[in-house]
């Protein structure tokens, strides 16, 4: 059982930390979380495999993302934050490809962290809307406004808002 | 597209690729990182409950059989490291607990080992862990005698677990790499709609304090106050960590560490309500000068 859970991270670990990267904007950090993610993991694996068909490993690494993520927030030992500013920054080239990813984490980086979560599991991890609500401990209403405030947030962006703009708007 | 396929999208196949590290190949290698979570989590006093009973071995004589082995028909869980006291006698082992019920820590002291079992007693279904059960968790073990350079051994596992050992009485950790993270930023509470935001950042003798205002959507409203604060050490002996809570009922924190040779040294202060960053930044480093 063991090797199996070795043979599932190094299938899914580049899945899933870019999944902690939605979450801490910083790569070092989402290592972190994602490996602290994968011992709990590790815990109950028997039960999040357990041989069956309908079993979601990735569902359930992520939920654990987000869980951890919120615990170390409130334990406050993890003062290191993502930069309102990356550093060396690039000028933008609206149509290149780095700059829009350049520009996501720039943008992800300012949204607060619950926003950041609830795009992380709605749209990254492909939950829905109450799925997202049960994890987090919040409203459907507030998934909602979440994500609206984060769209609107991102929309903002010059080297974002040509894709987040629907074909009739533009 | 609707909103939703737009932001599907953009969060799928516009996300930057990770750095090049590969996999880890177990779990067993991210004890020693780990150990820098149960520095601070001691120093705020985020203990478990834990009950712990130590079960020492009786003295055998010169042909003992095998041992039974005392943790055979129990629920053990992993621990990923932890701290030895000064004096040799005390072990803290660090653990993320789900709360999902009672949890023993029982010892196994052998002449050349020690085997440290934490025994899960769980009283739920954890399948579905939530945003309010998940806490990192540290448990005291005092042995019966000193460690004595003794491996100690998770037993959950059977691998042995590297101790960080405490030193004057302040907790030393891995050294952390500062050119990774010279820069740090910290949230104030939220103000009718505006969020206080300082970072901080190293720049060899400086610490740079900057300043923001900003609305409720994360973008700057107005031009950051900066200023300055003299540090001793030259790069990469001081480290700087700084936090303070979302809820302004809690405290602010601010805490610095540097590095005496494979020791790292870290203080903090820390203030009920809304904090003066700056002061509290120069009442610490009153308190670091005075201690290196």
């Amino acid at each position: 059982m063991e090797d199996d859970f070795d043979r599932y991270v190094a299938a899914a670990w580049p899945r899933l930390l870019r999944s902690a990267w939605l979450l801490t904007g910083d790569w070092q950090l989402a290592e972190d979380l994602l490996q602290t993610a994968l011992i709990k993991t590790a815990r109950h694996w028997n039960r999040v495999a357990d041989g069956n068909s309908d079993a979601n490993p990735d569902g359930y690494v992520r939920r654990v993302l987000v869980t951890t993520y919120s615990s170390w927030w409130r334990r406050k030992w993890r003062g290191e934050r993502p930069t309102e500013r990356l550093p060396e920054r690039i000028d933008a080239d609206h149509n290149d490809a780095a700059d829009v990813r350049f520009g996501l984490a720039d943008a992800l980086a300012g949204l607060p962290r619950q926003q950041r979560a609830v795009l992380m599991l709605r749209y990254h991890a492909d939950l829905t809307e109450a799925q997202t609500a049960q994890i987090l401990g919040i409203g459907i209403g507030t998934v909602k406004s979440h994500t609206s405030r984060a769209l609107a947030a991102l929309r903002r962006r010059d080297d974002l808002r040509g894709l987040l703009i629907k074909e009739g708007d533009r | 597209m609707n909103d939703d396929d737009l932001l599907r999208d953009l969060l799928t196949n516009h996300l930057p690729d990770p750095p090049s590290t590969p996999a880890p190949t177990g779990l067993r290698r991210r004890a020693a990182r780990r150990a820098t979570a149960a520095v601070v989590a001691t120093t705020v006093g985020v203990f478990a409950a834990i009950a712990v009973s130590t079960v020492a071995l009786a003295a055998r004589g010169d042909e003992p059989p095998a041992p039974a082995d005392p943790f055979a028909q129990l629920k053990l869980e992993l621990w990923h490291g932890g701290f030895v006291t000064s004096d040799d006698r005390m072990i803290i082992i660090e653990f993320e607990s789900v709360c999902d019920g009672a949890r023993d820590v029982r010892v196994d002291e052998r002449p050349d080992s020690v085997r440290i079992a934490l025994v899960g007693f769980p009283a739920v279904d954890v399948s579905l862990p939530s945003l309010l059960i998940t806490e990192h968790c540290t448990a005291q073990v005092m042995l019966a005698e000193p460690l004595a350079g003794r491996v100690v051994i998770d037993a959950a596992g059977g691998v042995p677990r590297t101790l960080v050992r405490q030193s004057r009485e302040l907790f030393p950790t891995y050294p952390l790499s500062i050119t990774t993270h010279d820069m740090n930023a910290f949230d104030g509470p939220p103000d009718n709609g505006l969020i206080w935001q300082h970072h901080i950042q190293w720049d060899k003798r400086y610490l740079r304090i900057a300043q923001y205002e900003k609305d409720s959507a994360g973008g700057r409203v107005a031009d950051p106050a900066v200023r300055e604060v003299p540090v001793r050490g030259h790069l990469g002996t001081v480290y700087v960590d700084a936090t303070n809570s979302a809820d302004p009922s809690k405290a602010h924190r601010i805490q610095l560490g540097w590095t005496e040779g494979d020791q790292r040294i870290v203080v903090g202060i820390e203030e009920s309500g809304v904090g003066d960053a700056e002061a509290m930044l120069a009442e610490l480093l009153k308190v670091a000068d005075g201690l290196r």
